[in-house]
């Protein structure tokens, strides 16, 4: 997966470094792309080996997460090698020296004035789903044994009960709700993220990114309807209504879509900059301002004088956030204190 | 294909931001890329898309109200306008004044009123540029 990360980004922004566009087709990238991927083959090599060797010598335990840890950790630290190495490049060469650093906007001429209904869509689907699992524990309910299965070995054997309890029927459509709610504020916060334009071709990126904020739309409510769908299946299985050999193929599911949904954007990259569109582009003779600084390591945006909250990530796909601004904050200690929140209310 | 205007900022420019921002609206007015009714984004909006200080977006639409380029509707939003006779009068005002140091300036210089006549004639009819500041 991350082979491909610097083919997705934009052509001026390579390992986390602003280039300036004339600078694209330089050796030097190459060079850095190739001690990029000879690192990244090599780690991955090795920690699949050991991913081989060590169940031989010290048992399975919890191999998956790690090696999966490790091989993120590593390949991170490969690309903060290569990106100090790059950065340190530019500076040294004087890439920027000269250049008309400029920051743009697009105002569109005739903004779209029809009615959006592509988050109606998303809504009313969600309902539907959370509307059939309260149904489906209504009338389940009743005829629910007094002890529920809660767990199962890996042999299909249940291992985990708990007692049953009306908020039970509750618990998943309230998941269900909360999952639809945060893609929601999700999908919504990145169609209204600032535009990402590059002041070197600023109609054609401004389409590009049209396009790309568009398609993630679209991919978050697939999501969060494939959430919601396994959802209600887990309670179904859980309400005895779904035989249990189903439940592990369920475990892969919502990974699956997510995965399935989500490869096309490897195609269109990153803020759709692989996308064709055939607009006739003027030479503008600006680069957009070198900004190196406010990314910290090229993937952590902090900058206090910008309100915005989302910016396109550097290296990657989709959006990240500007941990200069307050409210950045304030959204993460709430994003945290959610799972506590709920520990505490379950365990009460 | 026309799908908008697109506004830049230099900031390694002498020229302010504001006075930037300003000068290309007036500029897509005057070639015609921005009309009468057409809506430009609030200042909150400008400003996050071009990264910069809310204010310095304010700055050059208060400007730009005041000279009669924009106006706000009863939406709360903002929209080119045609200026009134009162900002017509002030504008040619203080547009003369301008012009009259200019043309001295020119014949200080020495150029005929036929020289002076044809540069204007060419600038008028040249399609408009926003300023360039590096110029």
């Amino acid at each position: 997966m991350y082979w491909i990360v610097p083919y997705v980004t934009q052509s001026t922004i390579k390992f986390g470094v602003r280039i300036p566009p004339e600078r694209v087709g330089d050796p030097v990238l190459r060079r850095m792309l190739k001690i990029y991927h000879g690192w990244v083959a090599l780690v991955t090599i090795g920690i699949f080996t050991a991913f081989i060797i060590i169940p031989d010598l010290y048992g399975t335990f919890q191999i998956e997460t790690f090696s999966f840890i490790a091989e993120i950790a590593a390949v991170y630290l490969i690309y903060f090698v290569v990106h100090g190495r790059l950065k340190r490049i530019k500076e040294e060469n004087g890439w920027y020296h000269g250049a008309r650093e400029a920051a743009g906007v697009l105002v569109p001429i005739a903004p779209p004035s029809q009615r959006d209904y592509v988050y109606t869509i998303m809504l009313s689907f969600s309902a539907v789903i959370v509307a059939a699992t309260v149904i489906m524990g209504a009338i389940l309910y009743p005829d629910l044994p007094a002890l529920l299965v809660t767990h199962y070995a890996n042999n299909g054997i249940p291992n985990g009960f708990e007692r049953k309890d009306l908020i039970d029927v509750f618990t998943f459509p309230i998941l269900q709700l909360v999952v639809t709610a945060i893609l929601f504020i999700v999908s919504y916060a990145i169609w209204r993220a600032r535009q990402e334009i590059e002041v070197f071709r600023p109609y054609t990126s401004y389409l590009q990114q049209l396009k790309f904020k568009k398609y993630y739309r679209y991919v978050i409510i697939a999501i969060s309807i494939s959430l919601n769908v396994s959802l209600m299946l887990v309670a179904a299985i859980r309400w005895g209504l779904l035989n249990n050999n189903y439940g592990s193929a369920l475990n892969y599911f919502p990974i699956t879509a997510v995965l399935l949904i989500s490869a096309p954007m490897i195609y269109i990259g990153q803020q759709g900059s692989r996308i064709k569109t055939g607009f006739p582009e003027q030479p503008t003779g600006f680069v957009n301002v070198n900004d190196d600084v406010l990314w910290k390591g090229g993937i952590f945006y902090f900058n206090r004088s910008d309100h915005s909250l989302l910016v396109a990530k550097r290296f990657g796909i989709g959006w990240t956030i500007n941990f200069g601004n307050p409210v950045t904050w304030v959204v993460l200690w709430g994003i945290l204190m959610v799972p506590i929140f709920s520990l505490l209310f379950i365990s009460h | 294909m026309q799908t908008g205007v697109f506004l830049k900022i230099e900031f390694n420019s002498d020229i302010p931001l504001y006075q930037q921002i300003r000068d290309q609206i007036v500029a897509a007015i005057a070639d015609g890329t921005l009309k009468e009714g057409q809506i430009i984004p609030s200042a909150r909006s400008m400003a996050k898309n071009l990264g910069i200080n809310y204010h310095t977006v304010n700055k050059s639409y208060n400007i730009l109200a005041l000279e009669g380029f924009i106006t706000m509707n009863s939406k709360k939003q903002l929209l080119v306008k045609p200026a009134s006779g009162a900002q017509v009068k002030r504008f040619l005002d203080d547009w003369s004044s301008v012009e009259v140091s200019l043309i001295n300036e020119a014949k200080a210089m020495g150029f005929e009123a036929e020289k002076i006549m044809e540069i204007f004639k060419k600038l008028v009819y040249s399609p408009s540029t926003p300023h360039d500041s590096s110029r």
